[in-house]
């Protein structure tokens, strides 16, 4: 016991030493992250903001993380935190900003999108979920309640009207979001895209760092892909990643 | 007020006068025959009228053709005039036609030379005009027995070598003999046939009359451009479909219409790869022949550093506008240079010729530039077989330093894969500055609407909202429902009476049960019948049970029930004969059995 004693003393300092050198609080890590960033440490600025994002996903760290991807020029990579962040926060300017950047960067043509994507993003998924949820039943209780209770105001039918309306406006938006849910990125130029999920399976073509792709199904770590010029084929998670990290 | 009127209808009339002028033409239709044919020689005389010249009556113009000399061999005879008018807005054209009957009897050429008339008045010139005539079609035939085919489709291409990528105007021509008659010609464009071009869109059709083979044809010609996608030997064919009558060897029409595809008879068209001996490093595709339109403007001349500039100019001439990339900027260093915007003005339906003018946004990154980046464009022009390179000079700025504290950050450029960067391409973009601080950690991409709690949660409205209907259709129905609302309060009345009834079997109390049991009863019953259930008699409630088809049996034990409290008041029923516990069960059996009327 005495002897387990002394060593636990020992050992204390050392203990005591490195909880002080390592940043325990989100906050603080990320700020060493940042400060790495600031030193063109990238790789370290990297590994950083990854290992928070594991932790405690947040749409200013990928955005972070996309500078940092950026900066090394994982061109590839950078997109694909970048279009991360926007999924968290539509409404970031400076992503939006630094994605076009970055895909001029590589020559990358952004996806195209339906008008049902584009108004979409024009609000977070779970703001149209909300939207969605609360006219819903709206337009539930404003129709089946009314007639039993006498209600015959004019304030009903706009009442009612514009529970429709907002059902019909986030149905839209979540409608627009579940399509743009199955995107992803390529990650590293001449990326096979593979006849076989499978390692030994021949590439039928190469795309681009950056190019965007849907996925349709997919197989272990392999995805089946479909470019917007109709080329399909498989992608090794490797090279190819979707943008929706559904944790 | 009458001198202000006699004014202004002096100023307009002086103004009508002023703005006439007369416009002559004069032609041959057809402007090719054969000898001993009969043509058309129409001399068409215009006025236009400007400034209400609409409101005018026309009258018709006084022309004086004595002036006008037919050319020896050449017999013309008056046919008569027709006259039209046209009024667009304020200006109105007058025109009218003279008309004269033209024959020869020999072929050769022959020309009214211009001469001058007089339009009502004033000198006017008909200019000169000339009738092709040919042998007639009887010397034509004697002479010359083979003729050219009826129908014929040429392309036209304006030299031998084409290059890859390049712009080229064509032509493709379709020959119709006179004879043929061809109805849908002009409905239909050519369709290429090969997929080695690409074909811009067709002009209008133009028709002339032309001689060829020694026979009068009809010249239809459609323009396009064509632009090969690739190297070698290459078909290119037009194929036109149209309904004619074919003439038969008199030259009559005869016979029935006929669907013919006609085709352009060309050999496979080489087509070179551009050049590779003297190749600009900054070429990028562009074939024809360009120059700068103007000089290079920049906007504003005057900035700070970091601050946008643009920088405009342009480029006209003809060639594969839709093919290349921008202009180069010489040497940007000292600017940052972002895509620019291009904006072509085609000035033909080919966009083969036109003006594309190009804006770039420059910002300065230190104050040590003084002028612009020169504007470096290369191109390769077909007819010289060349390279050229157009340079647009710099424009002089004046850039500022910024404020202090307000110096733009401009990252280090990272070199990679141990390599220096290109100048251009390989520049880190310029970013926007990462955030020192996370609003909100947590965040998770995975929607609500998947989420079990959020699922969960929507219970609560559901059993509000069912709860609220049920609740509020039942308040409803007990008001507007007597049956129902009977049957309700009859239902809420019998427990405790069976309860009370109960009670009063177990403390042995013969009066009180049987007096619970008449109101058991009276309740079950009365619920039928829109009346006060307690003042039901005996024998009422008999005769509903009866009319509603009730057993004997139960008919008598319910009066059984109803006549025991008199009994054994007055009746002489014995208490002692009576099992309260049997009575209560029956009781109960009776009153559920009762409860089922309806």
């Amino acid at each position: 016991m005495k002897r387990a004693l002394l060593i636990f003393f020992l050992l204390l300092p050392t203990l005591a030493l490195r909880a002080a050198e390592a940043p325990s609080s989100l906050d603080e890590r990320f700020a060493a992250a940042n400060l790495a960033y600031t030193d063109g440490q990238y790789a370290q600025a990297i590994e950083g903001y990854t290992a928070l994002l594991a932790e405690s996903p947040a749409s200013t760290v990928y955005y972070n993380l996309g500078n940092a991807y950026t900066a090394s020029g994982e061109y590839g990579q950078a997109i694909l935190q970048y279009e991360r962040c926007l999924v968290l926060n539509p409404d970031n300017a400076d992503a939006r900003a630094n994605l076009k950047l970055a895909r001029d960067a590589v020559e990358a043509t952004p996806p195209t999108r339906a008008w049902y994507e584009d108004y979409a993003q024009a609000a977070g998924v779970n703001t149209w979920t909300w939207l969605a949820a609360l006219t819903f039943w709206g337009a539930a209780f404003l129709i089946a309640l009314p007639p039993l209770y006498g209600w015959r105001s004019p304030w009903r039918t706009l009442l009612l009207a514009l529970c429709l309306l907002g059902l019909v406006g986030g149905g839209t938006g979540l409608t627009g979001y579940h399509f743009m849910s199955k995107e992803g990125i390529v990650l590293s130029n001449d990326a096979p895209l593979q006849l076989a999920p499978t390692s030994t399976s021949p590439a039928k073509s190469f795309l681009h760092a950056g190019a965007a792709a849907d996925i349709k199904r997919t197989h272990g770590d392999y995805a089946y892909v479909v470019t917007p010029d109709g080329e399909q084929g498989w992608m090794s998670s490797k090279v190819f990643a979707p943008i929706w990290d559904m944790r | 007020m009458r001198t202000l009127t006699a004014l202004f209808l002096g100023i307009l009339f002086a103004g009508t006068l002023a703005a006439q002028e007369i416009r002559v033409t004069s032609s041959f239709e057809p402007s090719i025959l054969r000898a001993g044919e009969m043509g058309v020689y129409r001399v068409t005389v215009s006025k236009e009228i400007k400034g209400g010249g609409g409101f005018f009556v026309v009258r018709g113009f006084a022309v004086d053709f004595s002036a006008l000399k037919p050319p020896q061999g050449l017999q013309i005879a008056t046919l008569g005039k027709s006259t039209s008018t046209n009024t667009i807005n304020t200006q109105t054209v007058v025109s009218e036609s003279y008309q004269f009957r033209v024959r020869a009897n020999a072929e050769g050429e022959y020309t009214i030379s211009e001469c001058k008339i007089i339009v009502d008045g004033a000198s006017a010139t008909i200019p000169a005009a000339t009738l092709k005539v040919l042998p007639s079609a009887r010397v034509a035939s004697a002479g010359n027995d083979e003729g050219g085919p009826p129908l014929q489709m040429e392309l036209v291409l304006p030299r031998d070598k084409i290059y890859v990528g390049e712009s080229l105007p064509v032509q493709i021509r379709l020959y119709v003999q006179r004879g043929v008659q061809a109805n849908s010609i002009g409905q239909f464009i050519p369709t290429k046939i090969g997929d080695a071009f690409a074909v811009s869109d067709f002009s209008q059709p133009v028709r002339r009359e032309i001689e060829r083979n020694n026979d009068i044809y009809l010249e239809v010609i459609w323009q396009t451009v064509v632009s090969p996608y690739k190297a070698g030997d290459n078909p290119l064919v037009f194929q036109l479909d149209v309904e004619a009558i074919l003439p038969d060897f008199s030259g009559q029409r005869r016979g029935s219409l006929q669907k013919l595809s006609l085709y352009t008879n060309q050999d496979d068209l080489t087509v070179l790869d551009l050049p590779e001996k003297g190749r600009p490093e900054n070429f990028s595709g562009a074939v024809g022949i360009f120059r700068a339109s103007g000089k290079p403007k920049i906007d504003p001349t005057q900035a700070q550093v970091g601050e946008p500039m643009t920088l405009s100019f342009s480029l006209e001439g003809s060639g594969n506008f839709d093919r290349f990339e921008a202009p180069t900027l010489a040497d940007d260093n000292g600017w940052r240079v972002y895509t620019p915007e291009e904006d072509f003005a085609p000035t033909d339906r080919y966009r083969y010729q036109g003006r594309m003018d190009y804006k770039y946004v420059l910002i300065p990154r230190d104050e040590s530039v003084t002028e612009t980046p020169a504007v470096s464009f290369s191109f390769f022009n077909p007819d010289t077989e060349k390279y050229e390179e157009l340079t647009l000079p710099p424009v002089p700025v004046k850039i500022t330093p910024p404020p202090p504290g307000q110096r733009p950050n401009i990252p280090p450029t990272v070199a990679r894969n141990g390599g220096g960067t290109a100048p251009a391409q390989a520049r880190q973009p310029e970013l926007l500055p990462i955030k020192t601080t996370v609003v909100a950690w947590g965040q998770s991409m995975r929607p609500l609407l998947l989420s079990p709690w959020f699922l969960g949660v929507q219970v609560v409205p559901l059993a509000v909202l069912i709860g609220l209907f049920l609740t509020r259709r039942r308040h409803n129905r007990l008001l507007n429902d007597p049956r129902y609302a009977r049957e309700v309060r009859a239902r809420k009345a019998l427990k405790p009476r069976l309860a009370a009834a109960r009670k009063a079997a177990s403390a042995g109390d013969h009066a009180a049960f049987y007096s619970e049991a008449q109101r058991v009863i009276q309740g079950a019953v009365g619920r039928l019948v829109d009346q006060t259930s307690e003042a039901l008699s005996a024998d009422e409630i008999d005769r509903l049970l009866a009319t509603r088809g009730v057993d004997t049996a139960t008919r008598e034990q319910t009066q059984a029930f109803l006549h025991a409290g008199d009994a054994l008041k007055f009746g002489g029923l014995q208490r002692a004969d009576l099992d309260l516990r049997a009575e209560m069960a029956r009781l109960e059996t009776l009153g559920t059995q009762l409860m089922k009327l309806s």
